[in-house]
């Protein structure tokens, strides 16, 4: 039997190896949720990157949401770096009785103001500031400030350098009825969104910089904006050329095909990540689980008022007028329409087809099954079998294995009856009731790899999307398909580039301007590091 | 279905200010003959500056929706127009309103694109028929493109449209898309209903042969009744002349 088992294997290897040799007319692709609807591929600002829930890590009875938009920002790219857009409705959005619809919503919307109109750049700022030497031309007398100081306040003294400055108000309502009522409001309250780190003269100490626009609203309330390390990690470039992944990143041979060492090893990349470097403008916000289950109260794992389901939005004036003068302002309607949402990091990604995804951007999940067909039969599953020669087998359709993405059930909710299945809608369900994962034990492949604080179960800064969300499309999910080598599918990057952060906000504050770097495509990560990978990160170029 | 009311006798308040000097029989008639041009006219066109328009909203009854009236700027700040949207209303509920970009008033609510935009929205829960006035100026200056208003059913929640309609210029200069009603602001501005919807709402409009005949028999009662009181009028007239000729001058019969 086991010579029979290892010739069996060695049949699946060779084929496997043979089959991904091939140039298959695929065009299926791994992605991230960067650009992935055509749409927003021309809207960045509104583009939502990635949604984020989870159980705050140090306490069991909040809830932490994170919204990221406008990919891949270039931290050099000054000089007016990454606001965010004042026109765009972002929103964090709950449903806590199974319908799909949302019950409870957090409103974001941010404001700019120029402090310096005369300076050609929003930030500047070196030591104590600049002025002009005794043989300064006239009419500028020697000692007159041409430089502030540099920035280390988002307001006040050191602040000066600031020049655009963005403020931002949060609204937390709640639905009663068919009414929305508003629960919580920062009113007048400044809350500032934290710049882009430009770099060490300017900003000389950023991390101290950022910590500021954590905020403490009250009533158990945390929220923080502002442009941050873009969390999520993949081979992008691997992925989007057709699955062309580097087979000299894999200790399988096979490209796609992790070994179990390296299935093993979180946080070691195997592969270049693409996002290494790159910036992302984010939302955070913790607050009480009673805000948001449907009764006010927090229940046990096994009680299904525990389990919520979330998304996030962004939305735009349904008309623009422009101005007719110049260096007019725009006029707007009062009215907006859904730009994007996202639940799962790969409903939209994977499954939808390219001339859907707008249409799926601008619905609401409580209608999805209008894309019921992407989802029981995705054409992703169907490229990997394809890529593969068929060594990569795929459940029969419909495949109710997804279900539980999409629909209230167990796992992550294993007191959900029938009748509480909901709708199929593309939502981020979280069971309230599991506590946060200690970092010790903490597992990049979530719920697949028997953490439960993990994707499926909400979506941590770690979880690693893109091989969860291959696998389970490989049908993972399926007892009889969790076998080799749908179960070790991944593109070679298991963790980001630097370090996340364990209390709020949780994501890494950004990467210099001066001082940016990626990584290379010829960066080949750790994999020459032999077994069992000792935990390093990979080089950067 | 969306059409004018023929039934009504309201005009909107710009035809009020322009027609409040004339007589209220005269006023009445000429709004019969002027609603039966309209129908003889287009049939769904009507060259008016001021209409009542009627909305069947039976399919979507019960439906969260909400009205967008926007007038969006097409020629530039000289040719700047206002529509004014007055006598909402509904076997639906209506709901709030918005009147916060370019609109002033309420009710009724004036919306304007002296900035560009000016937008009129109105929350109903819809029932079997919704009805409003409106009146609009017709100012174009000539350059660019005739500014343009354009009415909306948007589902209240998400603000996409209930209906697709045959009313779909994406590549105007001032581009709608789905609209119920467009004027384009200009001289002899007509008001385009749409005459094809769907899925959810057929959008009718009265049968031509219907409207037609409606129509006619509008006119001849409108010009009748014109036609009598000039007549009365003229008899009045002439008997009075020659009353006076006939005291002022003896002219002897068979000269």
């Amino acid at each position: 039997m086991k010579t029979s088992a290892t010739s069996n294997r060695r049949s699946l290897l060779t084929l496997l190896c043979a089959a991904a040799c091939l140039a298959l007319p695929v065009s299926g692709v791994f992605a991230a949720s960067h650009r992935e609807a055509p749409l927003t591929a021309l809207d960045h600002k509104a583009d939502i990157t990635d949604w984020y829930a989870f159980v705050s890590y140090d306490n069991p009875n909040k809830v932490t949401m994170i919204l990221n938009t406008d990919p891949l920002l270039e931290p050099a790219n000054g000089p007016n770096y990454h606001p965010f857009d004042p026109e765009v409705v972002y929103e964090m959005k709950v449903d806590n009785n199974f319908d799909g619809d949302e019950d409870v919503k957090i409103v974001f919307r941010f404001q700019s103001e120029i402090r310096a109109p005369g300076v050609f750049t929003s930030f500047v700022g070196a030591g104590g500031g600049v002025s002009a030497p005794a043989n300064s031309p006239a009419p500028v007398p020697p000692g007159t400030p041409i430089v502030p100081p540099a920035i280390t306040a988002l307001d006040g003294p050191g602040s000066a350098g600031l020049s655009l400055r963005q403020t931002y108000t949060v609204t937390i309502q709640k639905k009663v009825g068919s009414v929305w009522q508003t629960v919580f409001s920062s009113g007048n309250r400044k809350l500032y969104a934290v710049p882009a780190n430009v770099g060490p003269r300017t900003m000389p100490d950023y991390p101290s910089l950022a910590a500021q626009g954590i905020y403490d609203l009250g009533g158990g309330i945390r929220v923080f904006a502002g442009t941050v390390d873009d969390p999520f990690y993949i081979d992008l470039g691997a992925a989007f050329d057709t699955l062309n992944f580097r087979a000299g990143a894999f200790a399988t041979g096979i490209p796609a095909v992790l070994s179990n060492d390296q299935d093993a090893a979180d946080d070691v990349n195997f592969a270049p990540d693409a996002v290494a470097g790159y910036n992302v403008n984010s939302i955070v916000v913790e607050l009480p689980t009673t805000l948001l289950t449907s009764d006010g109260q927090v229940h046990p794992a096994t009680d299904a008022k525990a389990v919520i389901g979330t998304y996030g939005t962004t939305s735009r004036p349904r008309i623009k007028a422009q101005p007719t003068t110049a260096g007019g302002k725009p006029s707007l309607s009062s009215n907006f329409v859904q730009i994007q949402r996202m639940g799962n990091p790969l409903i939209n990604e994977l499954l939808i087809g390219t001339g859907d995804k707008d249409k799926f951007s601008m619905s609401e999940p409580k209608n999805d099954s209008q894309f019921a067909g992407y989802l029981l039969d995705p054409l992703l599953a169907r490229v990997l079998n394809a890529a593969y020669g068929g060594a990569v087998a795929i459940p029969t359709p419909p495949r109710l294995d997804l279900l539980p993405l999409v629909t209230y059930g167990a796992p992550i909710c294993p007191g959900c009856t029938a009748a509480q299945a909901g709708p199929v809608a593309d939502l981020l369900r979280l069971n309230t009731g599991i506590p946060a994962t200690a970092k010790a034990i903490r597992k990049r492949l979530g719920v697949l790899d028997g953490d439960f604080g993990g994707f499926p179960n909400g979506r941590r800064l770690s979880d690693d999307a893109t091989d969860i969300a291959a696998r389970v499309v490989a049908g993972v999910l399926n007892p009889a398909f969790n076998v080799f080598p749908n179960n070790r599918i991944g593109d070679g990057v298991n963790g980001n580039d630097v370090a996340y952060q364990e209390t709020f906000p949780y994501v890494a504050f950004a990467n210099s301007g001066r001082n940016s770097r990626h990584q290379n495509p010829g960066t080949s990560g750790c994999v020459s590091t032999p077994p069992p990978f000792l935990p390093m990160l990979c080089p950067t170029d | 279905m969306i059409h004018p009311n023929p039934n009504h006798s309201r005009t909107a308040a710009g035809e009020r200010q322009a027609v409040v000097k004339r007589r209220p029989r005269t006023r009445f008639a000429a709004t019969l003959a002027a609603l039966a041009s309209a129908f003889i006219l287009g049939g769904i066109h009507h060259n008016a500056h001021a209409v009542l328009v009627n909305l069947d909203t039976t399919l979507l009854g019960g439906t969260s929706a909400r009205l967008d009236f926007a007038l969006l700027d097409g020629d530039g700040d000289l040719g700047n127009n206002t529509v004014t949207i007055s006598s909402i209303v509904t076997d639906g509920t209506l709901g709030g309103t918005d009147c916060s970009v370019g609109c002033t008033g309420g009710p009724p609510f004036t919306i304007s694109d002296a900035l560009g935009l000016g937008q009129f929205l109105q929350d109903l829960t819809l029932g079997t028929t919704v009805s409003f006035d409106l009146s609009f100026t017709t100012r174009f200056s000539g350059n660019g493109a005739p500014d343009r208003l354009s009415l909306l059913l948007l589902d209240a929640g998400s603000n996409l449209t209930l209906l697709d309609t045959n009313l779909d210029f994406s590549g105007d200069p001032v581009p709608v898309q789905d609209a119920l009603l467009i004027v384009d602001h200009a001289p002899g501005a007509q008001v385009r209903f749409a005459t094809v919807s769907s899925p959810a709402l057929p959008i009718a409009v009265p049968e031509p042969g219907a409207g037609a005949l409606f129509s006619l028999g509008l006119a001849l009662i409108g010009g009748q009744r014109i036609r009598r009181r000039h007549s009365c009028v003229s008899h009045r007239t002439e008997a009075a002349a020659q009353a006076r000729l006939s005291t002022s001058t003896h002219t002897p019969p068979g000269e």
